[in-house]
């Protein structure tokens, strides 16, 4: 049979809104088929006067209908039609003489507390919940004290806007304790509830919110599980044609020596290209080159992260730039091929602003052999990363030219 | 449950627990034997019954004898027999202690 679907123009527990909705649906010769928060099915028939009642029922996720609830109200005349959230299930009779459901205020106060206090509960529980969300998505984009590389590389943005939705949706938890509350307390006071009152004839929040809450779901998954792999392999770095690569031979000079871990048919995990995909950047690249140990142990190896903003964001290229820096000075400590007797030098940074690049600086700590340079342009950023002999400084060309 | 938490019984749950004294009882049976003993006023509708019903099953006040379709049949146990006893006595207490007030 043919189903009609309409916005579902009331709150969950609006109660006597919702019964006031579905009768006049019925009055229009819609019936329910299905309820659902955000729109409900209908079947057309001829239009009847028709009573539906909403009764509180908690279900487990495996439990089944009442039965004894069904076969007892089905012996009234009244049918179950539908089911809210698990919570409550919806009765409707087009029999005059049914009975109305409930004869005892009281009674049937007892019955809806059980939901109230549940309720009650969630205005406890749900603020916290979201505190805690907010706070993971705040470490997210703090962490490393980097929040501009976190930012672009990271699902920090539809999180941060996930927390904004359930900051937005808190007031809506408070209002179905307020509903339940109202309703609790007319029960006890031995006064009916009413089956026929005013209520909203729209309500586009509810859709606009549900949508905006599936596409950040959508975009939290895309990022952080699907892009990720749709970078693709590791690859030789001949195949990086995105911009020019600094390659570590340049700056070491003709002693360098390559150092390879490839076998035949594999890819060398000592020198390759790997491309990166983020929400927020479509194009990134990874690059490792790396040489021979030398007799004084130093090992020669190259590290460059490659961004391409989207012009929206190119703004953000210097910033990050800037972030990078430091957070690769910071790094250094923690990089494996430089040696604890290294540690403890002072940082030299260098920043060259007559280049073609908006930013362009080179770090080194003295004494040691680890260098790192940072520079953006028009939305493109490039870290490089080096151990070895050479010196970032005099390649500075070759550096803009990364993001030229 | 208002009033039963309280010791004694509401108006619908005496009659309910009563109308068991006759027997094992269905639902329709129940009120039709409260709507025929109050002569209309004591009314109950399904949802009420329904939460009397449950109330009283977990109590072990009444239990499910047979399940036939869609009806269902109760009957009292000792312990419900017990309650209402106790309940008619605090009534019958009620009325006189009003009585003697009256004389």
């Amino acid at each position: 049979m043919k189903s009609i679907y309409k916005l579902t123009p009331v709150s969950d527990y609006d109660i006597q809104g919702t019964e006031s909705w579905l009768q006049d649906m019925a009055l229009r010769g819609l019936y329910l088929k299905k309820y659902r928060s955000l729109f409900c099915t209908f079947t057309p028939g001829p239009a009847r006067k028709t009573r539906y009642r909403i009764e509180p029922c908690r279900r487990a996720v495996d439990d089944d209908l009442p039965s004894a609830m069904l076969d007892l109200y089905e012996e009234y005349g009244w049918e179950c039609v539908g089911d809210i959230n698990r919570e409550m299930l919806i009765f409707s009779t087009q029999d005059g003489d049914a009975p109305e459901l409930h004869t005892d205020p009281a009674i049937q106060g007892e019955r809806w507390k059980k939901l109230y206090k549940k309720a009650r509960w969630g205005t406890i529980v749900n603020p916290l919940l979201t505190l805690l969300v907010i706070a993971c998505a705040g470490f997210l984009v703090f962490e490393h004290n980097t929040p501009i590389t976190n930012f672009i590389t990271s699902v920090s943005l539809p999180l941060v806007l996930f927390c904004v939705c359930l900051l937005v949706s808190l007031p809506s938890v408070f209002a179905k304790k307020r509903d339940l509350e109202l309703i609790l307390r007319q029960l006890e006071e031995g006064v009916p509830l009413e089956h026929r009152v005013p209520y909203p004839k729209h309500n586009l929040s509810s859709p606009v919110y549900f949508f905006i809450v599936v596409f950040l779901w959508i975009a939290l998954i895309l990022g952080q599980y699907i892009l990720p792999l749709t970078g693709g392999n590791l690859q030789a770095l001949s195949s990086l044609q995105d911009f020019p690569l600094l390659s570590l031979a340049q700056v070491e000079g003709e002693d360098f020596v390559p150092y390879t871990m490839a076998s035949d048919g594999y890819v060398d995990y000592a020198n390759f290209a790997r491309q990166e995909h983020y929400l927020l950047c479509w194009n990134s690249w990874e690059a490792v080159q790396t040489g021979e140990w030398d007799e004084d142990g130093t090992w020669n190896r190259m590290e460059i992260r490659w961004y391409d903003l989207p012009a929206s964001l190119a703004f953000l290229a210097q910033p990050m730039a800037k972030e990078q820096l430091e957070r690769s000075m910071a790094l250094d400590e923690d990089i494996w091929w430089v040696y604890p007797e290294d540690e403890g030098g002072t940082w030299r940074i260098t920043q060259y602003p007559g280049t073609e690049a908006d930013y362009l600086a080179v770090a080194h700590r003295e004494g040691t052999a680890f260098q790192t340079a940072a520079a953006a342009l028009d939305g493109k950023v490039v870290l490089v990363q080096y151990t070895g002999h050479g010196d970032l400084s005099q390649h500075l060309d070759d550096i803009a030219a990364m993001i030229a | 449950m208002p009033g039963r938490d309280k010791g004694g019984l509401t108006e619908p749950m005496y009659y309910v627990l009563m109308s068991f004294l006759h027997g094992e009882m269905c639902g329709i049976e129940i009120t039709d034997f409260v709507a025929q003993k109050t002569a209309g006023r004591v009314r109950l509708g399904p949802g009420t019954l329904y939460t009397l019903l449950a109330k009283f099953q977990d109590e072990k006040l009444i239990e499910e004898t047979q399940v036939d379709g869609r009806k269902r049949t109760y009957r009292i146990t000792s312990k419900g027999r017990e309650v209402f006893q106790d309940e008619l006595e605090r009534l019958k207490a009620c009325v006189l202690d009003g009585e003697e007030e009256l004389r």
